[in-house]
């Protein structure tokens, strides 16, 4: 006779079945489709479409960009996190929902203020301009709109940790002589690391799929300004479906393994922590 | 090294949650701080670490004034109720964190650390713990880990907010001794907050009865138990019947009571509803005829089996001393 596993909690097989279901009509049939589509393409074609100088420039700007914008998410979302948990102060409730907006604001809006902003005769733009920053239609301008868009994820997953940091941890430390620093990097920052390591993926994840409010302050300039999903669009509207998905294919590939190497690093530092009880 | 707090008072907002407090705590004592919650015991405590600053008064170790010295430099070992233990770190790391976080100058060599941190490991008996982290471990165990941590820095005070409240009771009553014990061997001054008069009175040199705020009286554990200086000492150290005399409130303790069957001067009748017994000790719950209170007596086993009280019987007591504040 069949031995059957018995489960503790009920409906595992079923809830199982859904969740695979699920995943599989939202993810990975349509990804699915984009790797066949691909296909149509020879690989000695599909490697020359992938490899023109004008595309392979778009990979080094949007993962470049990502990268930065993410990066400087990981230290201004910590502070910001930090002070929306540590101090009481006026507006603070403002400030916390103001984190948000990026969030719910429609890309494009985003993209087009803040193109007015830093255009040369906005209203920042105006007093870089004569220090010789250039912002707008510039690869800076778009580590700037991948920065705001990318702001609400490093303070929302570090925030709740932060909260539940006890404060006794902190007060061990400073009766054992350490200072604030010491405190901070030794103690702290071990504990929040995940969550930080995990605000970072996913602003950097949404960076490089991010296309409404890059274009407006981009410029689209090739060579230098133009980012991936919009060379994709711009083969679409070349009817090019082939091409387009197979840069595709390139971007998925190269993001799935950086958000992997990520998970590893997770991974490896939960581990490195002991935090498996 | 010795302890004094002159006038020492604190508040939070509306809440004055310390109040004048004068206090000398001699070198190499164990000074257990003793209260109900929200007596101020632990803000004194947290005080006297330096993780509070006081609204006014002062700190002196020594007779030196270190009210506003920082909680880095105060030389303190804190030991937390919920241990505090850095769960990322080994046990050994944790051990070894307040002698690596020394300036350079200052800071032992590696192989000394690893030398300090085993030996004080051995000290309190978990040596083969090093290489765990503090999620794996019992409550007891980590409270031992939190212990060795705070005197890794061979601190001038040790002192511990609740150390054994977040144990269960078996744990609980061998950490006490344990803890007696290593007080005995280590002569290090140490101030230990609870809420349980059982392990204060077992554990403590002198005892500090805190309430609202306010010290209510200092002593030996026989003394404050033996001699309370208010109702309230009387109340919170052990069980003890209240009497409404003449002369005001008296007080009796269970074991003060002489119980009989038959009437006899001054003494007061009353029914007898409740025999618990269990234990050394028969424990008897009476119900005055005159105001229908309860009035608890403790009687030897012995002596209850000679006498052979059935419960609903009517019986006479009366107290053998009786203090009236």
């Amino acid at each position: 006779m069949k031995k059957k596993k018995k489960h503790l909690l009920p409906g595992f097989g079923l809830s199982l079945g859904y969740t695979l279901v699920y995943l599989s009509l939202i993810v990975l049939i349509p990804l699915a489709a984009v790797f066949l589509r691909s296909a149509e393409l020879g690989p000695s074609e599909f490697w020359a479409v992938v490899t023109t100088p004008r595309v392979l420039a778009t990979y080094r700007l949007t993962f470049g960009a990502s990268l930065i914008a993410a990066l400087i998410n990981l230290v201004f979302g910590l502070l910001t996190a930090w002070v929306l948990v540590r101090y009481q102060f006026f507006g603070k409730k403002v400030l916390d929902a103001l984190v948000d907006l990026p969030f719910a604001l429609p890309t494009a809006v985003a993209g087009i203020s803040l193109t007015a902003i830093y255009a040369p005769n906005g209203w920042l733009g105006q007093w870089l301009e004569p220090h010789g920053i250039k912002v707008a239609f510039t690869p800076l301008g778009v580590v700037v709109a991948l920065t705001f868009i990318g702001l609400p994820f490093v303070v929302r997953t570090v925030q709740p940790i932060l909260e539940d940091f006890s404060a006794e941890a902190e007060e061990a430390a400073a009766s054992l002589g350490a200072n604030r620093w010491q405190t901070f990097y030794k103690i702290i920052l071990p504990a929040i690391w995940p969550a930080l390591l995990t605000g970072f993926s996913l602003a950097f994840a949404r960076a490089v799929g991010e296309y409404g409010s890059v274009i407006f302050i981009a410029g689209n300039m090739p060579m230098v300004s133009e980012i991936t999903p919009l060379m994709i669009i711009t083969k679409l509207e070349q009817y090019d479906y082939a091409g387009a998905t197979a840069i595709a294919v390139v971007m998925l590939v190269i993001s799935f393994a950086l958000l992997l190497i990520i998970n590893l690093l997770q991974w490896w530092s939960s581990h490195r922590h002991g935090n498996r009880a | 090294m010795s302890i004094t707090i002159q006038n020492i008072s604190k508040g939070f907002g509306q809440f004055s949650a310390l109040r004048d407090i004068n206090l000398q705590v001699p070198s190499g004592e164990l000074v257990a701080l003793l209260g109900p919650s929200g007596c101020g015991k632990t803000t004194l405590l947290r005080i006297i670490a330096g993780l509070e600053t006081p609204d006014g008064g002062q700190v002196l170790f020594d007779g030196q004034d270190t009210t506003h010295t920082d909680v880095r430099e105060r030389q303190v070992g804190f030991v937390f109720q919920h241990y505090a233990l850095f769960r990322h770190m080994t046990v050994f790391e944790n051990v070894a964190f307040g002698l690596r976080v020394r300036p350079k100058a200052t800071r032992p060599s590696e192989a000394e650390i690893k030398k300090r941190v085993h030996d004080l490991l051995s000290l309190v008996q978990l040596d083969w713990l090093a290489d765990r982290y503090p999620p794996q471990l019992s409550g007891g165990q980590r409270q031992r880990i939190a212990l060795a941590r705070a005197l890794a820095v061979e601190p001038k005070v040790l002192l511990l907010d609740e150390p054994f409240g977040a144990l269960d009771a078996k744990v609980r009553k061998d950490l006490r001794r344990w803890l007696r014990r290593l007080h005995d061997e280590l002569h290090v001054t140490s101030v230990f907050v609870t809420h349980d008069q059982e392990e204060a009175l077992e554990v403590a040199d002198t005892i500090v009865v805190m309430n609202h705020g306010q010290v209510e009286q200092v002593g030996s554990p026989q003394a404050v138990y033996d001699n309370p200086a208010t109702p309230f000492v009387y109340e919170f150290l052990g069980n003890v019947n209240a009497f409404e005399t003449p002369q005001g409130k008296g007080f009796v303790r269970p074991y003060e009571i002489a119980v009989s069957r038959e009437p006899q001067e001054n003494s007061i009748a009353g029914a007898l509803t409740y025999v618990h017994s269990v234990g050394s000790l028969v424990r008897l719950e009476i119900k005055r005829a005159d105001n229908a209170q309860y009035v608890d007596v403790e009687l030897g086993r012995e002596q209850f089996n000679q006498l052979n009280f059935q419960q609903g019987e009517t019986v006479y007591l009366k107290p053998s001393q009786l203090r009236v504040f």
